[in-house]
């Protein structure tokens, strides 16, 4: 790539051409939606892509107070956070014991934990349903956690037991030797150990909770207890023809999840394709 | 007395011995109790003709799956669906691992800006499939929607059509809105294997005297090979599993005229959304699920096997 002929920069004129149209294709669509946000109805219908003659920020705060959007968000902040510390927490332990210690039935734990990596559970969601509902979790932050914490261990035992396993014996050995059991040596040694694994997981996880529409949509009935993704699905059956609402609710659910992605896109991509990617 | 005492610390050194179990328990509870029972439970539920209230008594044996599988109106509903499906995955797969391929090509060029480009690639993959749906919804609304006003102004306002509305257009808009969220997942999977590809080796194979085709047929395209058989298979699982932008777009008789309904609304309709007068649902429902994951659960082995493949190599 020494040479720089005139066919050369042709070449990457046409690259970068295609290329940004493409990224056009992607950010188009969303940065409509964010600017028809501030529009009022008259506006949306009579020019829905320039810019909107004033920013007024009249449809967030309808969309938050009045439409509920406020509760739909504490409610996604609530139950992705508590699903992915508890979903941390027992798939770290569990990861940790069948990778470092011997015991009969050891391998064919983690096979078992493996095969839940193959099973799509919204497959099994009539049992699933029955047993909440048998259990008085149904419409309960409860119930929907336990859902997704259970969904969230295959995966994330299968990241942090490669990591447990090329931990070195010499640590442990010392550990050991001072007299630390089993739980001190996992909590004070392995974890800050695995902690790039575990914030892998974390992302991943996080992601597919707080995106989720299928389980809290079969689970929960009342709409003060909706994640965003459920909320927003109510919302538009609710305001059909209120555009410029229905704009400033997209919105909402978008702009928070588009900065925090670019303020680490690394990590992020990172999590979401851990496992395809080596 | 010494022998109960010796028992005694044999019990607690079993104990201590055996006390790291307890940091596995909570693990495998919640997993036996939300993942596996279900899955056992939904085949013996399949066996029965069970409305979803009362006990379950009612024992038809295969009789749910041979439904499925040759008895219309079932059966008429089931390969509807199922090639819809098929439908989905081909383009699904064919746009992933070619255009994927081409645009992560592109990206490892050493160009000016690929970390920008390749972020907002991927960035639709960071949206709830449900804001997805309906951001589209808007977009796509056949009154005054965006699509059709920018084809009115460039001229091309006979396709200004009410795209999700009319049954020949709405399979497929819906693909390509699936495809708007997905296609950057596998433009990194392909990109990092093709910056995975050693320098030295491509030096070499020039020092050699091989040309521009040799090198991407004899070196790039095999090694290209594991992340297309990664794609294809997550594609197929994907698609096989697709429900969430039909139902919301189309709703669970995802319209118009069925044009659009694949395993998912089908199934969701059948356990949850009523199917008239067989009161079997539940039954039927569960028949339906077992088939899809006999359907998936090949291509999800060969996933996990991929990926544990690359785990050891790593």
């Amino acid at each position: 790539m020494v040479y720089a002929g005139k066919g050369f920069r042709v070449k990457w004129i046409l690259i970068h051409l295609f290329l940004i149209v493409y990224a056009i294709t992607v950010i188009y669509p969303t940065i409509i939606v964010i600017l028809n946000a501030f529009k009022s109805n008259q506006e949306i219908f009579n020019k829905p892509y320039g810019l909107p003659s004033h920013f007024s920020l009249k449809n967030f705060t309808a969309a938050w107070d009045e439409a509920n959007f406020s509760v739909y968000f504490k409610n996604s902040v609530f139950v992705s956070i508590a699903s992915v510390l508890l979903v941390l927490l027992l798939s770290s332990m569990a990861a940790y014991v069948l990778a470092r210690f011997k015991f009969k039935g050891n391998f064919v734990i983690y096979f078992i934990f493996l095969l839940g990596l193959m099973l799509p559970l919204r497959l099994a969601i009539i049992p699933l349903y029955l047993i909440i509902r048998d259990l008085h979790l149904l419409d309960t932050f409860t119930g929907l956690i336990l859902v997704y914490v259970a969904s969230g261990l295959s995966f994330s035992i299968f990241i942090l037991y490669t990591f447990f396993k090329n931990i070195p014996n010499e640590l442990l050995e010392a550990a050991r030797m001072e007299g630390a059991n089993a739980f001190q040596i996992y909590y004070k040694i392995m974890l800050p150990l695995v902690r790039p694994a575990l914030s892998t997981v974390a992302i991943f996880n996080f992601m597919s909770y707080w995106n989720d529409f299928f389980f809290p949509y079969i689970l929960m009935s009342s709409p003060e207890k909706f994640t965003i993704p459920v909320g927003i699905a109510s919302f538009f059956g609710e305001y059909t023809t209120d555009w410029s609402l229905l704009f400033a609710g997209l919105s909402i659910s978008i702009i928070p999840v588009i900065i925090v992605f670019f303020i680490m896109s690394k990590q992020f991509i990172q999590g979401l394709t851990a496992g395809a990617i080596k | 007395m010494s022998i109960a005492g010796s028992q005694k610390s044999k019990k607690t050194t079993w104990i201590k011995k055996y006390s790291f179990l307890l940091m596995l328990f909570p693990a495998l509870l919640l997993y036996s109790i939300f993942i596996l029972y279900p899955f056992f439970n939904s085949i013996y539920i399949s066996l029965f003709k069970w409305s979803g209230v009362g006990p379950i008594t009612d024992f038809v044996g295969l009789d749910n799956y041979i439904k499925w599988l040759t008895e219309p109106p079932y059966s008429t509903m089931f390969y509807r669906a199922l090639g819809h499906n098929v439908i989905v995955f081909i383009i699904n797969v064919i746009f992933s691992v070619f255009f994927g391929m081409l645009v992560a090509f592109l990206l490892s060029q050493k160009i000016k800006g690929s970390n920008f480009y390749k972020t907002i690639f991927f960035m639709p993959h960071t949206f709830s499939l449900a804001v997805v749906a309906f951001l589209w919804g808007l977009l796509l609304n056949p009154q005054w929607g965006i699509v059709n006003n920018l084809l009115k102004s460039i001229g091309l306002g006979k396709f200004a059509l009410p795209w999700l509305g009319n049954e020949h257009t709405a399979l497929l808009v819906i693909i390509l809105i699936g495809l708007w969220h997905s296609l950057g997942f596998p433009i990194l999977v392909f990109l990092s294997a093709i910056i995975g590809i050693p320098q030295s080796l491509i030096e070499a194979a020039i020092v050699d005297g091989a040309n521009t085709r040799t090198i991407f047929s004899k070196i790039v395209m095999p090694l290209l090979i594991p992340p297309m058989l990664t794609i294809s298979v997550l594609t197929f699982i994907g698609s096989f599993g697709t429900f969430e932008l039909i139902f919301l777009l189309e709703g669970a008789e995802a319209g118009p005229f069925y044009s659009t309904d694949v395993l998912g609304t089908l199934f969701y309709r059948t356990a949850f959304g009523g199917m008239g007068s067989t009161a079997s649902g539940m039954g039927l429902g569960a028949a339906l699920a077992t088939i899809m994951v006999i359907l998936i659960i090949p291509f999800s082995i060969l996933s996990v096997w991929f990926q544990t493949k690359k785990n050891v190599e790593y």
